[in-house]
Formats: C-alpha cells, structure tokens, sequence
C-alpha cells in the first residue's frame, strides 16, 4: 500500500475512462493526460489502463510501505526519493518506508501542469462500472469516490510483478509539439451549431489566443477571450457531449467541456477539440494561452494515429529492453 | 432549432450527433430509443445515447469513412419501428419554492405567472423519462407544459443540491446529486435516483413515468 | 640475470601485436612506459619521482547500444555530471537515446569524469567511447 502524507486539492485515482455508461448519465471521466498514464503504465509493464493517481496541486507526498517499483510521468515535478532527486518518466525502485516528494512544476521546455504516479500493477481499488477512475459528482469509483487527502491509504498489488527499473521514455510533448505562432495549439472540429455563430466569432475562435482562466479544472476550462456571438441567440434541447466539446453560453465566453464534464448539454457547441490533443489540453497550465486550429476529419485522424504510433513504439521498446535482461537499479 | 430534416454533425472523432426533425415529441423519442437500439448493436459503435429528440452515437475507434455510419443511421431512421412507451410510474413528492427553489422568482418574472399556477402547472402532466445523462441517474423528462418554459440562466449555479427540482428551457428535470446546473432551481425532492451499489444503478429507465406531487409550497 | 629493462625491444614488438594500449615499467628510480598507437609503439622515460605524480591510466566507459548519446536528461538543463565531478558506482553519467526509451550510462565503479568522449545529441554506434574515467576509492554514498 501507499500512505499519502500531503496532497493538494483533486489528486484522483484515474485509469483511462470509463465507458459504457454514458446510458446511466455517467461520463467517462479518466486521466486528463493519457497519454503520460500510459507511458507510465508502458515503463511498468501494465496494461496501459492500469489506474494510477493523477496529481493537479503540489506539493505531493506519499510513503511506500514495501519495496515498489513505480514511476512519474506528466508534468516534470523534481521528483525526490526520500532526500535524494530521481528521475521525471522513469521506472525506479522504492524501498519499504521510502517518502516520494514531488514539488510545483517548474517551466520546462515542455510546460506541464499533471502528474502521474504510476505503481507496478496499478492502483488496486475496486472496478466500478468497469473502470478504476474516480466518478466525483457521483462520488464513486477511485478512492471512495474522493480526491485523496492526508492519511489515505491506497491499496497497491502485491510483489511478484514483472516490472524492471533504471530506464525511462522521451516524453511525448517534447517530440509531437504543436502550435500556432509560437502558442501551444489543438486541432478542433466545427460542430454542429459552428455556423450560427458569426464570422467576426469564427475569426475570432481561429485566430487568437484562448487564455485559461483560474475556474478551469477536470469538469470544464473556462476560457477568456473574445465575444464569441451567435447571429441570433440559440435554445437547444439537450443532447450528449464528450470531452473536448466547446459550448458557448450567453456570456460568449467558451468552455471546453473535460474529461468530468456532464455527458449532456444544451448549451451551443461551436467546435470539439479532435480526441488526438486532449491530453495537450490536459496538461495546460492555468494562464497559460490555447490556439485552436481548425482540421478536416482525415488530418484528426492522422493525429490520433500519430498518439497511438508512440504509445505503440514505446510499449514495443520497453518490452525489447526488459526481456533482454533490462537494467536494475 | 427546428429543422425539417435529421442533421448528422461531429463531436470531434469521439461521436456523432443524430438531431431529429421537427418538435420535441414522445413520438419522435421512441422513434429515437428504437434507433439506439439498432445502433447500438452495430460493432464499430461503442454506445448509443439517447438525448432529448437526438442521439449520440461514441465510435470504437473513428472510421476513416465517415459517410457509411452516417448514411446507415439516416436508412434506419426512416425504416424504424417506434418502441412503445412501457415503464413504470413513480410519484416523487415535491417541496416548492423557498430555500429549495432559489429561482422560483426568476420563473415567475420570466412567465408572469404566480407561484401557485406554476406549481400546478408543474405538477400537473405524467411525464415520461425520455433519457438519462447529465450527470449519474438524472432524467430528462418530456410533457412539460410550455407555459412554464423559461431559458436556462446567463451564468450557470456553481452548486445545486441532490434532488433539486428545475427547468431549463423547454425542459424540466431532478438533480439526482450535488453539482453546478445552468437550469433554474424551483422545488426539490428526498428520492434517490442512482446507487451504484443497485444493479441496475439507476433508478429510472427510459420509458418510465414521473408526476411530481406537491408535498409543499413555499412563498 | 636480466631484467625488463634490458629486452624493451622485444616488448615493444609483442605489445604492437596486442590491443593493449599501455604498458609500463617500474623500478624504485625510473618507470619506463610503452605507449602503443595505431602500429606504433613510442617508449617514454619518466624518473622514479615522476612517475609517482602521473595518475593510473583512464576507464573508458562505451555505448551499451547503438543510439542518441545525450548528456543530460531532456526535461533538465544541466549535464548529468560534467568533467571534474566525482561519481559512485552505479550512478548514471549520460543517456542513450533509441527512440522514445531512454538508457541511462552508468558508471562501473567510483571515480571521477576525466573526459566526456561524445556530443550530446549525436548518434552513436554499439561501443562507442562515451566518458572516460579516473577510478577513485568508493566513498560512503
């Protein structure tokens, strides 16, 4: 098991979703970036849907109460062991009583603002509905349906795994950058009510740059910005929605619907942000600045086989480093 | 919006959304669960989820040719038998207004009317469950009268309680737990709709019928 | 009786056979050192006194695989160790680089960095010679 020590607001248990439930109106939640949970998972030789925990709020301190195997992926948090500094996106090994610390990201030449704390076999909390990720309005699934906080004990397999330590992966947002004028960027799709907005609004929703404001967090990111309009104002009925759909409500001001966001809506949807760059989504920092660039459905489905070729490459390379008798600590 | 015509549109490549012609009807929806049932059944959908008049359909994976799922939901919406309203009745007592129904003032500013003729108003229909989403166990209700319709708020409430009663447009619906809502807040109700430890965890299902009875009305 | 000293020639010829870059010669008043290059093989003289000054020769330290030889990790700004530094067994002194995995290159004993041998950023071969070390006395980590 792992103790938690100290946790900032919303450290969740999260796998990468869970599906199938969207008929119940309960949405997948899952990590925000996941792509670093499964690059996490891959280093450990999970399944990439193995639950680890995801950190939002520094700093972050949890015990090892055996001898663990586990890594941190996401956002570069000068991740200690005990006193000593270890490795961001690394397979490392902790001994019984070992304190893992990690601290506020500092700005890196990729910024990041999530952590994930990986353990050989993953988090060992119940399946709900089929998935380990936490439900927070429904308050189930995860921990106890809870963000984690001081004195929580998180149940993690036993030893016996198969995992190795002593090597890490390039992350990803180091290698598939994307931008647009020098702005971290995510490439959207008009939805369905793109053409009632105005065109000032659809140069406006291409051309500049989307700040994050504070009230952002896994349910939704209020963006600050232009006016977005619509040529004449818009009642729907509610209808589903996923993660990544941007609605505009009477205020003109966007909110990208998150991985906790309600399945459902009736607010009007400009666009949808394309699956391949959520987890860019995922690990922007609050103020920091989007860009949102339009693409044609073939160039989202480039993107998404671009995500799934590196995952595929790195699972394929671990598992050729550790069966020809890996390094260990 | 009413159109004449179903309108298919993208939600990125995670789903589609199937819109259905005309105004909100009961007849339109059962038409709607008979379509997520047929879609449901197709191997490249991983689930088929009914709205209010529409239906949205999440892809396995996102097909390279988009028009063949496309064009298989607009054949099936016109070969489609309607599934019959079948479902159970349940009576859900109802406090109005007061510290339960912050917004009954909005209601009454926006339609004019008084409390009492909006609470009649309110809980007079059987309402059918047309679909759950939202948030776990929460329904969406159809056959509210539109007398009562008022437009969901400039900036939505960032907490509701459980079991807040509310109407958001056209439409009205139970929070089936705490949560932000950009629907106006006019009673509220002790019923617990979703348990995760029931099987199944919710307690309604499309289908089913819904009156709220006026346990109280506070001016 | 003869001693080394005298058959120097002969040794050079047998060192130039071998892949033995350094032999030396010590008596208490001087050290000879056979130095072999390439084919060469240049003697040098150094007296008693000197030669107790002159250090061991180094450890060279080479790819464990063909990859990107990467001084420091690339979500930091300064080399993992750099020349001068002090190191214990087992610590990592660079990265290589093959696709999106990354190696560490550790040190096989304690020591000191004498010489960073490759570019960080460039491609190296199987055996290639990444850092050359000073051996030093393992202290406490």
């Amino acid at each position: 098991m792992i103790e938690v020590l100290s946790a900032g607001a919303l450290a969740t248990v999260q796998d990468l979703g869970r599906t199938g439930s969207l008929n119940l109106g309960v949405g997948w939640s899952g990590a925000m970036d996941p792509l670093a949970l499964a690059a996490g998972n891959i280093l450990l030789r999970n399944d990439e849907n193995a639950a680890g925990i995801e950190i939002p709020v520094f700093p972050f301190r949890v015990r090892f109460a055996r001898s663990t195997v586990f890594a941190v992926t996401g956002a570069d948090c000068a991740p200690r062991l005990d006193d000593r500094p270890i490795l961001p996106w690394w397979a490392q090994c902790a001994e019984a009583g070992q304190v893992l610390s990690l601290a506020v990201p500092k700005k890196a030449n990729w910024q990041a603002s999530r952590a994930y704390l990986c353990i050989a076999g993953g988090i060992d909390v119940p399946l709900v509905l089929g998935s380990r990720s936490t439900q927070l309005r429904g308050a189930f699934g995860g921990h106890q349906g809870r963000p984690l906080h001081e004195g929580d004990v998180v149940p993690i397999p036993g030893p016996g795994r198969q995992a190795r330590s002593g090597f890490g992966l390039i992350p990803p947002g180091l290698v598939l950058p994307f931008e647009a004028d020098g702005v971290p960027a995510v490439r959207v799709l008009p939805a369905a009510e793109y053409e009632c907005f105005t065109p000032a609004s659809h140069d406006a929703l291409w051309s500049t740059p989307w700040k994050i404001t504070p009230q952002s967090n896994r349910y939704g990111y209020r963006l600050a910005g232009s006016e977005l309009k619509p040529v004449r104002p818009l009642e729907l009925r509610s209808h589903g929605i996923v993660p990544g759909v941007i609605q505009v409500p009477h205020g003109g001001q966007p909110i990208i619907q998150m991985r906790d966001a309600q399945p459902s809506g009736g607010y009007p949807k400009i666009g949808t942000v394309v699956e391949a760059d959520l987890w860019r989504l995922g690990q922007a920092p609050i103020g920091s600045h989007v860009r949102f660039v339009r693409c044609s459905w073939d160039q989202a489905l480039d993107a998404l086989a671009e995500t799934r070729r590196w995952v595929a490459n790195a699972r394929r390379l671990v598992e050729l480093h550790c069966s020809h008798g890996g390094s260990d600590d | 919006m009413i159109s004449e015509r179903p309108r298919i549109s993208l939600l990125g490549t995670t789903a589609l959304l199937f819109d259905a012609p005309g105004e909100t009807t009961l007849e339109t929806q059962c038409r709607i669960w008979a379509l997520a049932n047929e879609m449901g059944r197709l191997p490249g959908v991983q689930e088929a989820v009914p709205g209010m008049n529409n239906l949205m359909i999440t892809f396995v994976e996102p097909p390279r040719r988009l028009h063949e799922i496309q064009d298989r939901l607009v054949e099936l919406w016109t070969s489609v038998e309607p599934l019959p309203v079948q479902g159970r009745c349940f009576d859900l007592p109802v406090t109005y207004g007061g510290e339960g129904g912050p917004h009954m003032a909005d209601v009454v500013t926006h339609t004019g009317m008084s409390v009492d003729e909006i609470v009649a108003i309110h809980s007079a229909p059987i309402y059918t469950v047309y679909a759950l989403g939202s948030h776990p166990g929460y329904c969406y209700l159809g056959g509210m009268d539109l007398r009562i319709a008022t437009p969901r708020r400039q900036i939505p409430v960032l907490r509701i309680p459980c079991g807040a009663v509310s109407i958001g447009g056209d439409q009205t619906g139970v929070s089936a737990s705490e949560g932000p809502s950009g629907w106006n807040t006019i009673g509220s109700t002790d019923v617990v709709f979703f348990d995760v430890a029931r099987t199944p965890p919710a307690l309604f299902r499309p289908g089913d019928r819904v009156r709220f009875k006026v346990e109280r009305v506070v001016r | 009786m003869t001693d080394a000293f005298d058959h120097v020639d002969q040794l050079c010829a047998w060192l130039a056979r071998t892949d033995i870059g350094l032999l030396e010669l010590k008596s208490p008043s001087q050290t000879l050192r056979l130095l072999h290059e390439g084919t060469a093989v240049a003697v040098q003289t150094v007296d008693g006194a000197e030669a107790i000054r002159q250090q061991p020769p180094a450890l060279i330290v080479r790819a464990s695989a063909p990859g990107a030889f990467l001084c420091r990790h690339p979500l930091r700004e300064r080399a993992t160790i750099a020349t001068g530094e002090e190191f214990h067994a087992g610590d990592p002194l660079g990265f290589l680089q093959v696709g999106p995995l990354l190696l560490p290159v550790l040190a096989p004993l304690a020591g000191t960095v004498t010489d960073v041998l490759a570019r960080h950023g460039t491609i190296v071969g199987y055996g290639a010679p990444l850092f050359a070390l000073q051996p030093g006395i393992d202290k406490e980590p």
